[in-house]
């Protein structure tokens, strides 16, 4: 069983390099046989040498981060790339989607996937396809999308879960909104579900919670990395409660975006924090939980300054009384615990049918996760995967900015030049629009 | 010529009883049954009778469950297909009329041909059983859908009475089953993964335990049963079964369009005898359901021609290019020979199909006109048509007042590319007066449909 993973631009390489390095680290701490057992065959194969290799491909238009991420790889002796398994080119995308999805992508997608399929075919079962990829840039967003739909077209019955990352809402790149939009609205079409990192929020949580005080962007990738570890790393499930489970992505997707109307997922993960403080620090599963549960119903991006006064209510009350602040409704979550005494952790909070919607029993819609292996390096840690309005302010956020900017028709010439047309701007524009307001009926 | 057609349809009906057979459908008749059945021989009515009362039971088992199935009782099973034949929207007069027939024996076997031409070709019967079939043998091949034969879907699976609350509920009710449903999607993909793990495994091991068996899946003999066991056995069995069914399916399926030529060759048939016999004793209402038209009818017999022939053309299209690219595979020599073979086809076709037009265009051309709409052939320009032969045939060129098929083939090439062309610049014209409104309105942004 194996999870191949693509890492696809600047932005995907970076973080994959990252999140394979937690996972290493991670499996190769103390008392731990059979979970690194697990975790290593999920993500590594044995070479004929008996190095471990990452189920891994690297696709990047220009070949700089891609070195870097193969050399740092083998420098640390426990694992390293596949020889054949990364794809560079010269010349980038120069942050325009069009240019990915319509020249790059096309161009190159025979030998990217003849990647994709030799690491499909090292598996002896597939447990799904993962790729990291920004949203903001060209090369990541265009060709990454455009290499989704030709993956989606080869593997019809196979999971794939895209992890995206968000620009900073100040801006990076002046066309990131373009390129957020036309990303979204197409893998909305192709994914079984998107996982979404904000900027915004890792760089809070980098400076807030870890006290970095001159942040790199590989600070703000190892917080992803770690968060992504937790969701991935072998656990025991619902279906394996006496292994690890042998089928991660299935199983996460089958608790959380079953409705085709509703893929985005968020990730919140708790504690956090540097790791000269994590020493002196002692938690306990009833605080842990009490944190992350308010956080999941006031909409918090990171434990601190979390706004105690948003409370639940049914749908009647709500009506009757105004003077409550709306919540973060939920169409299902999925609790992940890892660490000592995970069996005495009591999950009810989370099982209260208000904070769902009327439609699905709530053992529908939330599941938990566990593992005694206390994960990188926190003696306890809880992750919060949501299927929820959380994103929905943000996602308004890009559409609406987006939108502003295309009513003006800036920069569209751009887009026309390589092929995308007004009409596929409006056609992603509703697509988006879609899928704010199935997000804003869930409450 | 002819015989060689013969042959082929009897090939054609052949793999058509060797898909149904496939499908478990039981008392399929032989090739040589559908021809008799063609020229309505009494002797041909029982094997036509138990294969469309099978066929049909088939297709209604799902609604029908109680119905008992090897019924020996004749009234019954005549009840069965008759109301099964009216559900499909047959009409032919021994479903429909009012003086039903009371034995099996009163309805000829060409009948029961043509109905069960009907009921074939309406609905995807066979792709519906197929899928059933393919799902009995190998459950994880296809993805969880609701079966669906002969009668489709119905809308009211989830019933709503009036009023807001109602539909309030229901709503509620189809988000939860697209959760359902797309939660048994996700599991049916685990399912099959861990499948072919499975299979994945087995050969590693079968290979292991002895290399060539695992390389020659068809090995048999003492060997072979010696090194895998019975379960093994049974699952070769069942994929090779499946895998007959599928051939039979795409062999069926590349045949099609013959069978269809040569079922309208019945409906000729059985056309012609209707003329010899006086249709008095039916009623008007009733004679309008039926297939058989009456002799007079000009135009429609006119347009089932037109429609006969150009199917007749692509079928002859298609074979042609079959057989132009097996032989193009074969050898570089026979290559020259088809080519030369097919142009002289092609002047026979051409010859042939300008025989058609011509003798349905003289006679009938005023009623084709007069009912507006139908395709009207014309024939007055001389001037234009010689040059348009590849073939400089002076025979053919120079004969007032026929109609080559080439030549009516480009001209309407023609007139569809004129009336594309004006349709996009219609197009074209309202896009610009509706942008040019729209920019007068504030506020108002138009945002055109989505393409998928």
């Amino acid at each position: 069983m194996g999870t191949v993973s693509l890492q696809l631009g600047q932005c995907g390489n970076q973080i994959g390099h990252e999140l394979f390095s937690v996972i290493s680290d991670d499996s190769n701490g103390p008392n731990r046989k059979k979970y690194k057992q697990c975790s290593d065959e999920r993500f590594f194969y044995e070479s004929s040498t008996g190095e471990l290799v990452a189920r891994s491909v690297l696709v990047d238009m220009e070949p700089k981060v891609i070195s870097q991420a193969i050399a740092k790889a083998s420098k640390s002796g426990r694992w390293r790339y596949g020889d054949k398994a990364h794809f560079s080119q010269k010349q980038g995308s120069g942050n325009n989607w069009a240019n990915g999805f319509c020249v790059h992508g096309p161009r190159h997608e025979e030998a990217v996937e003849d990647m994709v399929r030799m690491e499909i075919e090292r598996c002896d079962r597939l447990a799904g396809i993962f790729t990291m990829m920004s949203v903001a840039g060209g090369t990541g967003s265009g060709v990454g999308t455009y290499i989704t739909q030709r993956l989606r077209d080869s593997y019809p019955q196979s999971y794939i879960l895209n992890q995206i990352t968000w620009p900073y809402g100040a801006g990076e790149v002046i066309v990131q909104n373009y390129n957020s939009v036309l990303t979204l609205s197409h893998l909305y079409q192709l994914s079984d579900a998107i996982l979404v990192h904000e900027n915004d929020t890792v760089h809070k949580i980098c400076s807030h919670l870890m006290n970095i005080k001159h942040m790199s962007i590989s600070d703000i990738n190892k917080v992803i990395a770690h968060q992504l570890g937790s969701v991935l790393q072998p656990a025991y499930t619902a279906d394996s409660p006496c292994h690890y489970n042998r089928n991660p992505i299935g199983e996460l997707l089958s608790s959380l975006v079953c409705h085709p109307e509703y893929k985005l997922l968020s990730l919140s993960n708790i504690p956090q924090m540097s790791s000269a403080s994590l020493a002196y620090s002692a938690f306990n599963w009833p605080g842990l939980l009490k944190h992350l549960r308010q956080m999941l119903i006031a909409s918090a991006r990171m434990e601190e300054g979390i706004d105690w006064t948003v409370n639940v209510t049914s749908g009647g009350e709500s009506v009757t009384n105004s003077r409550h602040k709306s919540f973060n409704s939920s169409l299902a979550n999925l609790l992940i615990l890892r660490g000592k005494d995970v069996s005495t952790a009591v999950t009810d909070g989370f099982k209260d049918p208000a904070l769902y919607v009327p439609w699905l029993k709530t053992e529908n819609c939330f599941s938990t996760w566990n593992s005694p292996v206390a994960f990188n390096g926190y003696e306890k840690s809880a992750t919060l995967v949501s299927n929820s309005q959380y994103l929905l302010k943000p996602l308004d956020n890009i559409v609406r900015k987006a939108w502003n900017m295309f009513a003006s028709r800036a920069y569209v010439h751009q887009y026309t030049k390589f092929g995308i047309s007004e009409e596929d701007f409006l056609d992603s524009f509703t697509a988006l629009e879609q899928i704010i307001s199935s997000y804003t009926h869930l409450s | 010529m002819q015989r060689e057609k013969s042959v082929k349809v009897k090939e054609v009906i052949t793999s058509l009883c060797k898909l149904l057979s496939g499908l478990s459908i039981e008392s399929i008749p032989t090739a040589e049954a559908f021809r008799r059945a063609k020229f309505n021989r009494e002797d041909a009515a029982l094997d036509m009778w138990s294969l469309l009362s099978r066929l049909l039971q088939r297709a209604f088992a799902l609604d029908c469950a109680c119905h008992c199935k090897d019924s020996k009782d004749f009234d019954m099973q005549l009840l069965f297909v008759r109301s099964a034949l009216w559900h499909c929207g047959y009409g032919a007069p021994w479903v429909l009329g009012p003086r039903p027939p009371s034995h099996i024996d009163e309805v000829g076997s060409r009948d029961l041909l043509l109905a069960f031409g009907w009921v074939l070709s309406s609905g995807n019967l066979l792709d519906f059983l197929l899928a059933e079939k393919v799902h009995q043998l190998d459950v994880l091949s296809s993805a969880p859908t609701i079966p669906q034969g002969l009668t489709h879907g119905q809308d009211d699976a989830v019933t709503c009475g009036p009023g807001e609350d109602a539909t309030v509920k229901t709503d509620q009710v189809l988000q939860a089953l697209q959760w359902q449903c797309g939660k048994l999607r996700l599991q049916w993909k685990s399912l099959l993964s861990v499948q072919e793990e499975g299979s994945k495994f087995t050969h590693r091991v079968i290979s292991n335990i002895s290399p060539s068996a695992a390389r020659q899946p068809h090995a048999t003999g003492s060997h072979h049963s010696n090194t895998t066991s019975s379960a093994l056995d049974k699952e070769l069995e069942r994929i090779q079964a499946l895998n007959r069914i599928l051939e039979a399916y795409l062999d069926w399926k590349l045949h099609e369009p013959l069978f269809w030529c040569w079922m309208d060759s019945v409906i000729d048939s059985s056309l012609a005898d209707v003329s010899e016999v006086e249709p008095a004793d039916w009623p008007p209402g009733e004679r309008a359901v039926t297939v058989r038209c009456p002799h007079s009818n000009n135009p429609r017999r006119a347009v089932r021609r037109l429609d006969k022939m150009l199917l007749r053309l692509q079928t002859d299209l298609r074979a042609r290019r079959i057989e132009q690219s097996t032989l193009t595979l074969t050898s570089q020599g026979g290559r020259q020979g088809a080519s030369r073979l097919s142009d002289r086809q092609r002047m026979e076709v051409e010859k042939k199909v300008a025989g058609y037009l011509e003798g349905l265009h003289l006679p009938n051309t005023s009623a084709i006109t007069s009912s507006g709409f139908l395709p009207c052939l014309q024939d007055q320009q001389p001037s234009k048509t010689p040059h348009r032969f590849h073939n400089g045939e002076p025979g053919l060129a120079g004969t007032a007042g026929k109609l080559q098929a080439s030549a009516a083939l480009g001209e309407l090439r023609e007139r569809e590319a004129v009336l594309q062309w004006q349709l996009d610049r219609l197009r074209q014209n309202m896009r610009v007066d509706l942008q040019r409104q729209a920019s007068t309105i504030d506020g108002v942004v138009l945002i055109p449909p989505i393409k998928r």
